[in-house]
């Protein structure tokens, strides 16, 4: 079951609809509270999950716990799910939207157990040089400190747009909002951070 | 001199600018040390975007966070809408041998023993999993271990207190004074003695769990060893346990069951009183088997039944070694005397000890989001919450009725109807929220009232706002709230 549904960018068209159906059962029956099935469910997206969640924050600090509420929200909000967003989509969603109370509680959560671990480890398997790597590590600090400056809503966008390269409608849909709202919004992000990337230089 | 705006720069790398702008541009930047200072900061900030948006997810303890997921998710199942209890289905091949079995069973229950009466049978036919029973090749008697899931108040082990770390074997015998606690020994399986109470475990194995008990018992069984015979004894009745939930009150000579998911079959001699999920069955001092009542519960006390959070078991279980040296114990000194939730679902009230997976769990008052604490446990490191008292309720007594006053008044008026016309003509208006804060003194007059979180224009909020400005609330109880218009 594992290796149908995670087969979902097969090339043939039959693939593409076992795989959709798969996603369809799978779905039904995490709905049902199957265990089995939510495990499958986890299994499957559990490293999609972190991964969104770490590259939004930047950092490993209570990453674990981010993963377990959005996998807790996903279940309880599978009912809901009607299938108008991929699974992925919808999920990442939910990502965004853990990540951006964590960004607002911030400063109401105790100081982080784990030490910093920020992103930008691990990123290719090439070789190459420690000063390069030393380097590419600053510079990702150095564009998540910034981020660390802006008002969530904006830093929310802001990632999206340029980060993740993502457009409008899309943003509109993962934060919630209207896509002129999101225009604005990440017009004034991008303004506000490239004047402190060039204030403080990187 | 014109400078550059840093955005610009950004603008430019990724191709949004005209080429005789970009080439000004390039041109400012050769006479203009700051811009191109700037030039390069962005672009290089730019350049480590790429490798960002392929970073991939840190390993993560990715059993424990299941295991966390599972245990919140369930817990939240638990105390809401649980999905019935699935039953067997039976194979259509069935052996002959095995039919003429199920047919004397059949014959036995159904035959002069059965005191139950046609009427309980046509009500609670039997049913395959008692004819399992019957038919299934026994177990052998491998012998369980249960362990102590949740802990609070007076327990007892023999004479002395019980320790959180016991072992529960057959032979033990539990009592309880002013407390409770959880025993856990397989999936989903465990049970909960209750205040004043003991129970003795006569048999645990593999083969067979005959529960003795005096007092309150509550029983989850998500699913028996194949062939196992599962009982609770009370006095010199038996209540015959399938795939189910329930509570045994037995105290004085008085016997209740009270069954909240599945079926459980309650013996004496040979009558016997099948009692289904949402039933309960009254067995008063002295009477009859034959003679008790059975009631369906009232909607209340099924409620209470299935929601009732007194099961704190481990969303896994594998061999209790295993979960020893995994799990780690959780105390909570609360303050207050309010019901206390862990990671988000309800425990108990009070203080209690409790086993969790090892990791952070955070620790609240119920209904009291932001005033708990994140607290680590690990397996040898008892995690330890204390919670302070909460503070003397105040104002929120009167929030239902305003609540339902302004809801009314927001719900049927023309007013609003034209502070939404902007967003009709966007087509925006499915989606739209807006949270306002609202405090009404004694007399209905508004003592404060603030827009807080909407995805609406400023413009369509404000009107709105002006609206419940408006609204008129009677005299009554005062109370500060946040009310919700979703569109």
């Amino acid at each position: 079951m594992l290796g149908r549904v995670s087969n979902r960018s097969g090339s043939t068209d039959s693939g593409q609809r076992r795989a959709i159906t798969d996603e369809a059962e799978l779905i039904e029956r995490c709905r049902a509270g199957e265990r089995l099935a939510q495990e499958e469910f986890y299994r499957l997206f559990r490293r999609q999950v972190a991964a969104n969640v770490y590259r939004v924050l930047g950092s490993r600090n209570e990453l674990d716990d981010l993963v377990q509420e959005v996998f807790v929200i996903a279940f309880r909000g599978l009912d809901r799910f009607r299938g108008e967003a991929k699974l992925s989509t919808w999920l990442y969603r939910i990502c965004v939207n853990v990540a951006l109370g964590r960004i607002r509680s911030k400063t109401r959560r105790p100081p982080p157990i784990l030490e910093p671990d920020p992103v930008g480890e691990g990123v290719d398997s090439s070789p190459e040089t420690p000063e390069r790597l030393l380097q590419r590590r600053q510079s990702a600090e150095r564009v998540y400190r910034i981020l660390d400056t802006l008002a969530p809503k904006k830093r929310i966008v802001l990632y999206l747009h340029e980060i993740e390269g993502r457009d409008l409608k899309e943003i509109a849909y993962l934060v919630g909002a209207n896509p002129v709202t999101v225009r604005t919004r990440l017009h004034y992000a991008r303004k506000e951070f490239y004047k402190r990337v060039a204030e403080e230089g990187m | 001199v014109r400078h550059v705006a840093p955005h610009h720069w950004a603008d430019l790398l990724a191709g949004r600018v005209p080429e005789a702008q970009a080439r000004d541009m390039e041109d400012h930047a050769e006479r203009c040390r700051r811009c191109a200072a700037a030039r390069d900061r962005v672009t290089s900030a730019s350049g480590s975007f790429p490798a960002l948006r392929a970073v991939e997810a840190p390993e993560l303890e990715w059993h424990e966070v299941w295991a966390r997921v599972y245990w919140q998710s369930s817990s939240e199942r638990r105390s809401g809408q649980r999905p019935a209890v699935k039953r067997r289905r039976w194979p259509l091949v069935a052996a002959p041998a095995a039919l003429a079995a199920a047919g004397l069973l059949t014959w036995h229950l159904s035959g002069p023993g059965d005191t139950a009466g046609p009427a309980a049978r046509a009500e609670n036919p039997a049913s395959p999993p008692e004819l399992a029973v019957a038919a299934a090749a026994p177990v052998a008697s491998e012998p369980l271990r249960g362990l102590v899931t949740f802990l609070q108040g007076e327990v007892f082990l023999a004479d002395g207190p019980l320790p959180f770390d016991a072992a529960i074997t057959a032979g033990t015998r539990l009592r309880t004074g002013a407390g409770r606690l959880t025993v856990q020994f397989g999936d989903g399986t465990g049970f909960t003695l209750g205040p004043d109470s003991s129970v003795e475990l006569r048999a645990f194995d593999r083969a067979a769990v005959e529960l003795v008990v005096e007092g309150a018992l509550s029983l989850e069984v998500s699913q028996r060893e194949p062939g196992q015979r599962f009982s609770v004894r009370a006095g010199h009745r038996e209540v015959l346990v399938r795939g189910t939930a329930f509570r045994v009150d037995h105290r004085a000579g008085a016997l209740e069951v009270a069954c909240s998911h599945g079926r459980v079959v309650v013996a004496d001699g040979d009558t016997r009183r099948p009692v289904d999920a949402g039933y309960r069955l009254r067995v008063e001092p002295g009477a009859e088997l034959l003679a008790a009542v059975l009631e369906e519960l009232a909607e209340a006390r099924r409620h209470v039944l299935q929601g009732s959070p007194t099961m704190p078991l481990l969303v896994a279980w594998t061999e209790p070694e295993t979960l020893d040296a995994t799990s780690a114990m959780l105390e909570v000194r609360s303050a207050g005397s309010g019901p206390v939730t862990v990671d988000g679902i309800e425990v108990a009230s009070g203080s209690f000890r409790m086993r969790v997976m090892s990791g952070r769990h955070r620790v609240e008052p119920a209904g009291a989001t932001g005033r708990g604490t994140w607290v680590e446990a690990r397996p040898g490191v008892v995690g330890q919450a204390a919670l302070e008292a909460p503070p003397p309720p105040a104002r929120d007594h009167g929030v239902p009725a305003r609540r339902a006053r302004l809801r009314k008044a927001l719900s049927d008026s023309s007013a609003v109807r034209g502070c939404l016309t902007p967003l009709e003509k966007q087509g925006l208006v499915e989606g739209s929220y807006l949270v306002l804060e609202l405090g009404v003194e004694a007399d209905g007059t508004l003592s404060h009232l603030n827009v807080g979180a909407t995805n609406m224009p400023r413009s369509v909020a404000s009107c709105l706002r002006d609206v419940a400005n408006g609204v008129e609330f009677a005299a009554g109880a005062a109370a500060d709230f946040e009310y919700r218009l979703e569109l």
